[in-house]
């Protein structure tokens, strides 16, 4: 009985932190959007990513400080995106005539900037430019870049240690330099 | 570019792009993201399946208990709260995340 008012008090803590919830996830939600869709490239299921991230941060996590969630988020969110990916590269090997043709119509579009130069911005060549980076480089530096996190947090949902995160950051770097160079900053 | 411009820089030109386009976002994508943080936020519920198998379990204790005239109602039901709470999503989560969950032991140690 004891366990079953403690699983209340938990369940009403949760209704108790709504407010600061809701605002929290909505002060996330875009940045946590646009970073999976760097990464998985497609609006629908990186939208789907993100619900779940949510779902599984409100009903497991709500109870921790609000100050863990922010990392707890992302932590849930990259576990998402790499699930994501391992399932993508299953269906991949099953349905690999169909992928075939979107993967040529996605190096189409993603390998030949000088095709979409003209109508281009600077906002398209540095999108472009981010998603030509590896999965690893491109989270690191988007988690750091694009959501403040710094090296120890960002090691915390990335699942992996402080010197990987630098190293994949500033590859990241790197290579963001090398294909915006040229371009009118 | 390499020449006329600063790491630093580059990286705040980065940013602020990137800034600029999470805050114009397409409707649609605005309208999913709200329609998901409701969803999120609406008081969790019970698997059906769990409930059914709660719902069978008990049904087969009272069978049970019914049957053989001896009830020890406190301790099987007891019994049967932990198979509950062992079913439960929450429970389910924690054995498949251990290594999260020392994680965020040693974060709480830390803070």
């Amino acid at each position: 009985m004891v366990k079953i008012s403690l699983t209340a008090s938990i369940e009403l803590g949760t209704l108790n932190q709504q407010p600061s919830l809701n605002s929290f996830l909505k002060s996330i939600e875009k940045r946590a959007y646009k970073i999976t869709e760097f990464a998985i490239h497609d609006r629908d299921e990186a939208l789907d990513l993100v619900q779940n991230a949510m779902i599984k941060l409100v009903r497991s996590y709500s109870g921790h400080p609000e100050s863990a969630w922010t990392l707890l988020f992302y932590r849930i969110l990259q576990n998402e995106i790499r699930d994501w990916k391992r399932k993508a590269r299953v269906r991949g090997l099953f349905t690999f005539a169909e992928d075939q043709v979107d993967w040529v119509e996605d190096k189409g579009l993603h390998s030949h900037p000088d095709r979409i130069m003209e109508q281009d911005s600077l906002n398209q060549r540095i999108h472009w430019a981010i998603r030509q980076l590896p999965l690893r480089q491109q989270q690191a530096f988007l988690l750091r870049n694009f959501e403040g996190l710094d090296v120890q947090q960002t090691a915390t949902a990335m699942s992996c240690s402080e010197g990987s995160v630098k190293t994949h950051y500033s590859r990241a770097v790197i290579f963001l330099r090398e294909q915006l160079a040229g371009e009118d900053l | 570019m390499k020449n006329k411009i600063s790491e630093q820089d580059l990286l705040k030109i980065i940013k602020n792009t990137l800034d600029d386009s999470a805050l114009q976002l397409e409707p649609y994508a605005t309208h999913r993201l709200q329609q998901a943080r409701q969803k999120a936020l609406l008081p969790a519920k019970r698997d059906h399946k769990i409930q059914w198998a709660g719902a069978f379990a008990i049904s087969l204790l009272v069978f049970v208990l019914f049957w053989h005239g001896k009830p020890e109602p406190a301790l099987q039901m007891e019994d049967l709260l932990d198979d509950e709470l062992i079913l439960s999503d929450d429970n389910q989560d924690l054995i498949m995340n251990l290594d999260f969950y020392s994680w965020l032991e040693s974060t709480e140690n830390q803070g």
